[in-house]
């Protein structure tokens, strides 16, 4: 989905084909421009993957899954959405995203999680971005303007949000040395003590030696330091932490400790 | 009448309790959870007098055709509950998505199926409720299968202000009338039925309302009816949706509701005026008129049923209970006079 003032929304079915594009003043008003256009109903109730290019089509999303059926599990992607066709092949795309969440890569964006962060007081979301080198991570404001996460920053956000199970490999520097460790899962407490926010980040792993654990717990630590300090110069919460905040009376900037455990 | 089996009172008042519960209109913060099982502790309260009265054998069908005065508050109160039912059906039809042509098309095929099944009679229904509660823990099965992922306890905030959503809640339990008109036509264990049912209308309103903030969060209280954005995002198969199941079974425990409501309405009537023909039909066609004439104060008529709930379920109860005890006392036969040492009471040789 596209625009500002109009809204234009291009579609493409699973099996391939020619992409058709209809405008309207919402989704809803476009969804209905393009039945018109197609002589027959727009079905979005399998999409899974929907591209837009701005706040402006993501306060649509709340229209679309709520009263179009759009899937709780439909992946969000910020791009320029003629790209999404023209230049990529939109299942790899998919699958892409799909991986990077698996592998621990990127943080899960599907479009509940999403519609979630942005119906907070600081209506910011965080996205997936398609670029030229590959897949980043974009917090985007209502006001429109996107700041890029950096990779640590990127990987931060997957250990501060909600996700599933996870079976993926990280890398651990241990001096001169590389050191691969599984994660079989990982978990996420959010709570206030002493007046302060804390998010403890439990990680299972594979028989991890004890000698790599704590270069693990800083290792996680950094990457989540990093994308706290990142979201907030965006003046961004993708994390839950105004709510949190607000519920124990501190404020949105306070300091924040990280906890990292590695059984 | 013959009677009916407590395990089937418990699941007409279960689904009908259930209907309710999809219609709450607001879920915002924990408040709603608090007042929705603050307002069952308090029907659980209230239900003691009616239980205690019908274990002495009181019918209210029976009483009522004696005393016409006291048939005409609980007719009133049914046609009236029923009425809350069709424009709480009307509202949330103009809010979701149905697979026909409109809201009203919609309303239309219900209201004809609702005909239907009163004109089968309450056995009937009573027969095919186990089935449908089977059907409704089914849809809670899949569910919760498709919102355990999304729930974030951090969301389960302290609550504030637990009173108003008691009030609330407790005008959408009129059920335990219910349950006060088909209590003495049922065999079994009756107290069970009625405790069983309302801790159980407890755990699906206190899973419901922590599934919409846990788990839908923000977006819930946004919904005017938060229960059916929980099951936009409850959608734990990618290859299916289970928009169907949660459909049917709205269709179906409207269907329960409006039936069991005509259906007390006619067995009162059947006592009331023998004579009477089309007793459920008819109140279904008073519902619908009292609904259409009375849609635009549908708050104000959610209130008026809740005081009257209180009346039916409560306070005509114990104004019964506690005239049966103090007349059976005034009643009571004088003690015997004590016996004199030779076997004698009184002068007289016994």
């Amino acid at each position: 989905m596209t625009g500002d003032a109009q809204l234009t929304l291009y579609a493409s079915e699973f099996s391939g084909g020619a992409v058709f594009s209809s405008t309207g003043s919402t989704a809803a008003d476009a969804i209905r421009q393009g039945e018109a256009a197609q002589g027959g109903r727009i079905f979005i109730g399998h999409t899974e993957l929907l591209c837009l290019d701005g706040s402006r089509t993501l306060a649509d999303v709340e229209n679309l899954l709520l009263h179009h059926g759009l899937p709780p599990a439909c992946k969000l992607l910020y791009t320029q959405v003629e790209d999404c066709f023209t230049k990529a092949d939109t299942g790899a795309v998919l699958e892409s995203v799909r991986m990077a969440e698996r592998g621990g890569l990127l943080a899960v964006t599907d479009s509940s999680t999403v519609l979630e962060e942005w119906l907070g007081s600081r209506q910011t979301a965080l996205l997936p971005a398609l670029s030229d080198t590959g897949l980043k991570m974009v917090l985007l404001r209502t006001d429109g303007e996107c700041t890029v996460l950096s990779p640590e920053a990127a990987q931060g956000m997957y250990w501060l949000r909600r996700h599933g199970n996870t079976d993926f490999s990280m890398t651990v520097r241990m001096g001169q040395n590389m050191e691969d460790v599984q994660i079989l899962r990982s978990t996420l407490r959010k709570t206030l003590s002493d007046g302060k926010l804390c998010y403890k980040v439990g990680v299972i792993t594979d028989n991890c030696p004890e000698t790599v654990k704590p270069a693990l717990r800083m290792l996680i630590s950094r990457q989540c330091r990093t994308a706290v300090s990142e979201m907030r110069s965006a003046r961004a919460d993708v994390i839950g932490m105004e709510t949190l905040a607000a519920y124990g009376g501190i404020a949105f900037t306070d300091a924040v400790e990280i906890g990292v455990e590695v059984y | 009448m013959n009677k009916i089996h407590s395990s089937q009172l418990f699941a007409i008042l279960m689904l009908s309790g259930a209907w309710s519960i999809l219609c709450i209109p607001q879920v915002q913060g924990s408040a709603m959870l608090a007042g929705i099982l603050a307002a069952l502790g308090i029907q659980l309260l209230m239900s003691i007098p009616m239980l205690l009265l019908v274990r002495d054998g009181f019918s209210l069908s029976r009483t009522a055709a004696q005393k016409k005065w006291l048939g005409i508050i609980y007719l009133l109160f049914f046609l009236l509950w029923g009425a809350v039912g069709f424009s709480q059906l009307w509202e949330i039809s103009a809010e979701i998505e149905l697979p026909v042509s409109g809201s009203m098309a919609a309303a239309v095929l219900m209201v004809i199926t609702c005909l239907y099944t009163c004109s089968l009679g309450l056995h009937a229904m009573a027969r095919s409720a186990p089935l449908v509660l089977g059907i409704l823990l089914l849809s809670v099965l899949v569910l919760l299968l498709g919102a355990y992922s999304r729930v974030d306890i951090t969301r389960l905030t302290p609550p504030t202000d637990i009173l108003p959503h008691t009030l609330s809640c407790f005008c959408l339990g009129g059920e335990l009338t219910a349950a006060f008109v088909l209590l003495d036509r049922t065999a079994g264990k009756r107290k069970r039925a009625v405790l069983g049912y309302l801790l159980c209308k407890a755990a699906f309103a206190g899973l419901v309302c922590f599934l919409c903030i846990c788990a839908a969060g923000r977006l819930a209280g946004r919904s005017p009816y938060p229960f059916f954005t929980l099951t936009a995002l409850s959608q734990p198969l990618q290859s299916q949706r289970a928009d169907a199941l949660y459909l049917l079974v709205f269709v179906m425990l409207f269907v329960m509701h409006i039936t069991l409501h005509t259906g007390v309405i006619a067995h009162l009537l059947h006592d009331m005026f023998p004579r009477l023909r089309g007793a459920a039909p008819l109140s279904l066609v008073a519902m619908l008129l009292l609904s259409w004439g009375l849609s635009h104060i549908l708050p104000a008529l959610v209130s008026i049923s809740g005081v009257l709930t209180i009346l039916t379920a409560f306070a005509i109860p114990l104004l019964f209970y506690l005239n049966r005890r103090f007349t059976h006392e005034t009643k009571a036969p004088a003690p015997p006079a004590p016996r004199t040492p030779d076997g004698m009471r009184n002068g007289t040789h016994q």
